[in-house]
């Protein structure tokens, strides 16, 4: 695993030279997209409408759009100095039980690991944490953002997981047709709890998995074997053109069995032919 | 031109041909959504009998500016779905029903039809003033045709027209006067009549309403394509008692008591007052004939055929 960053984890005046890692990564399928007549890989240029060419990266500048096509261009240096010093360091600032934070809070997960002599420091606090039960509460500046975040054990290693700040999190309030105050009745309540009863479970991830994703790279790979893959052949759709034409076919047959009519109907019709069409 | 709300020209009803008819073309009677189309340039509005923008429902349509070559023009004609090789408009209510959200998923489950058969606006001048056959030779001349758009044909006899159309067990066929303007609705107008034949449908039977305790109509339903809702579940489409003798009630009954279900299998509740109802798993179909739909998606006048009691199990 290669580090995100380094910096330090301190709490009262311990401080601890730490180096972040991600703790997760996505196995959803990626696909490429290719130009389809020859399938090569497309190419995204960055290009300024103005000036009409394809813009170099020295040539790029950031800026926040604070009102419609008014922006305020901040450089690099600029926004690190407004970050201040904390930009690599993990301050501690509580410790809390676990149960009393929210999953919803959570954003992305990050394992720490220690840096160089930082490692007795680390297992004591490894050791402490896991003695007490408690999980750490922590400011954390990653990039230009400042996060709340967790720092709890994680097998042998601590991790560390980013936290959306309380404005962050959507009040229910706002979702519409939440039910209050509805009657339950006792029967259906003892009905459905016994149902969750009966499915309860410890919780075992490993037994969960992505079959969507299983299916598609069995399919890649029978590709890539060179097997013919069978594609079920979509059913015959109907087309409103056969039934225009059995239409015209009915009506011409009955025509010429038209016998015993008062009237002599000769076919004076107007076929819509697909190619070419009749004049009357 | 293009934002104007026109009502779409409507026929009177006659139960048989008119003597005389030499008068007349005819045309089969679509069952299905009644649309007129405004393209002018690029832009496209699709519109209703109820005079309502129906322009995303039906994105087969998106091309019609193509097909009339960018010319400002205003159609008249029926949005179909096919369903067994002729129009269902119970197919098609489905699709009438779906809005932006679901049409990407139900537009290849249900592919629809535009069936032209007139033209009120041309280039840069209403041709509502024209007679209908100059009209027709206009949509000849100007209409381009694909899979999803096509031209009513147009037949000069109208026994023979009438009688495929009955044994295609299509709805009816509609008698133009060709020397006659077109006449905005909703009033019926006497240029155009349509004469109806009598639909026949196959229908899940999903229940028995009950008088007291004796059983009195079959509780009739049809399934719904692609639909998100539970597995088995059907539409009510209406009840049917006209057909049915007491002796086979009684069977459908018997029947019914030993195949209930304890909750319903229609998909919308049927509306029964004052009725007690036993619902079964959809599993027997019968046939019955009606006269039309209801704007609510009811049979109107339902009546049980003959053949209902060759209909065997699924």
């Amino acid at each position: 695993m290669r580090a995100m960053w380094k910096g330090s984890l301190s709490f009262g005046l311990v401080n601890i030279p730490v180096r972040l890692f991600s703790a997760t990564e996505s196995r959803t399928l990626k696909f490429r997209h290719l130009h389809a007549p020859c399938h090569t890989p497309l190419e995204y240029q960055k290009v300024c409408s103005t000036c009409k060419k394809e813009v170099p990266w020295e040539e790029i500048a950031r800026g926040y759009e604070y009102e419609k096509d008014h922006f305020v261009v901040l450089s690099e240096e600029e926004i690190k100095s407004a970050a201040g010093e904390k930009e690599r360091l993990i301050e501690i600032t509580d410790f809390v039980n676990i149960e009393e934070i929210d999953p919803i809070f959570f954003q992305n997960s990050y394992y720490l690991a220690p840096d160089g002599p930082g490692s007795r420091p680390y297992a004591l606090l490894r050791e402490a944490m896991l003695e007490s039960g408690k999980i750490a509460v922590a400011t954390i500046t990653l990039r230009t953002k400042e996060s709340m975040a967790t720092v709890r054990t994680f097998g042998d290693a601590l991790a560390l997981s980013t936290m959306f700040f309380p404005d962050e999190v959507r009040s229910v309030q706002e979702l519409p047709d939440i039910p209050h105050g509805v009657e339950i009745r006792e029967k259906e309540l003892t009905m459905a709890k016994q149902l969750i009863e009966n499915l309860a479970a410890p919780f075992q991830p490993e037994k969960y998995h992505d079959n969507y994703r299983a299916k598609v790279i069995e399919l890649i790979q029978a590709r890539v074997e060179g097997k013919e893959v069978a594609v079920a052949p979509s059913p015959q759709k109907e087309k409103v053109i056969d039934l225009l034409e059995a239409l015209q076919a009915s009506v011409e047959k009955a025509q010429g069995k038209g016998k015993g009519r008062g009237k002599d109907k000769t076919a004076k019709t107007s076929p819509r032919k697909e190619k070419v069409s009749a004049k009357k | 031109m293009f934002e104007e709300k026109i009502s779409p020209m409507e026929p009177q009803s006659r139960a048989n041909l008119k003597e005389g008819d030499e008068d007349y073309s005819f045309q089969v009677k679509w069952d299905g959504i009644r649309i007129l189309a405004f393209v002018d340039g690029e832009k496209l509005r699709l519109q209703g009998r109820s005079l309502i923008n129906k322009t995303s429902n039906y994105p087969e349509l998106a091309v019609l500016p193509e097909l009339v070559k960018g010319k400002r023009i205003i159609l008249d004609g029926e949005i179909i779905a096919l369903q067994e090789n002729r129009p269902s408009f119970y197919a098609v209510m489905q699709r009438e029903r779906t809005g932006s959200a679901g049409i990407s998923r139900i537009r290849s489950l249900i592919p629809v039809f535009y069936m032209v058969f007139d033209l009120l606006f041309f280039d840069d001048s209403w041709v509502m003033n024209k007679q209908w056959s100059a009209r027709q030779e206009m949509l000849e001349k100007y209409l381009k045709e694909n899979d999803h758009v096509r031209l009513t044909p147009s037949f000069e006899d109208g026994e023979i027209l009438l009688d495929t159309v009955r044994k295609k067990k299509m709805e009816g066929i509609v008698a133009k006067k060709k020397n006659s303007p077109y006449v905005q609705g909703p009033r019926k107008s006497s240029y155009w009549y349509k004469t109806k034949i009598e639909q026949t449908i196959e229908a899940y039977v999903g229940g028995i309403s009950l008088k007291n305790t004796n059983p009195a109509s079959l509780l009739l339903g049809m399934k719904e394509e692609g639909s998100e809702g539970e597995i088995g579940k059907i539409r009510y489409i209406g009840s049917v008692s006209s057909g049915l003798k007491t002796k086979e009630l009684g069977a459908w009954y018997n029947w019914a008591l030993e195949n209930s279900l304890s909750a319903s299998p229609f998909a919308n509740a049927p509306l029964h007052p004052g009725r007690k109802l036993l619902y079964v798993k959809p599993v027997r179909k019968v046939e019955v004939t009606f006269n039309e739909w209801t704007p609510d998606i009811k049979l109107r006048a339902p009546r049980l055929t003959s053949r209902s009691e060759q209909l065997i199990h699924l």
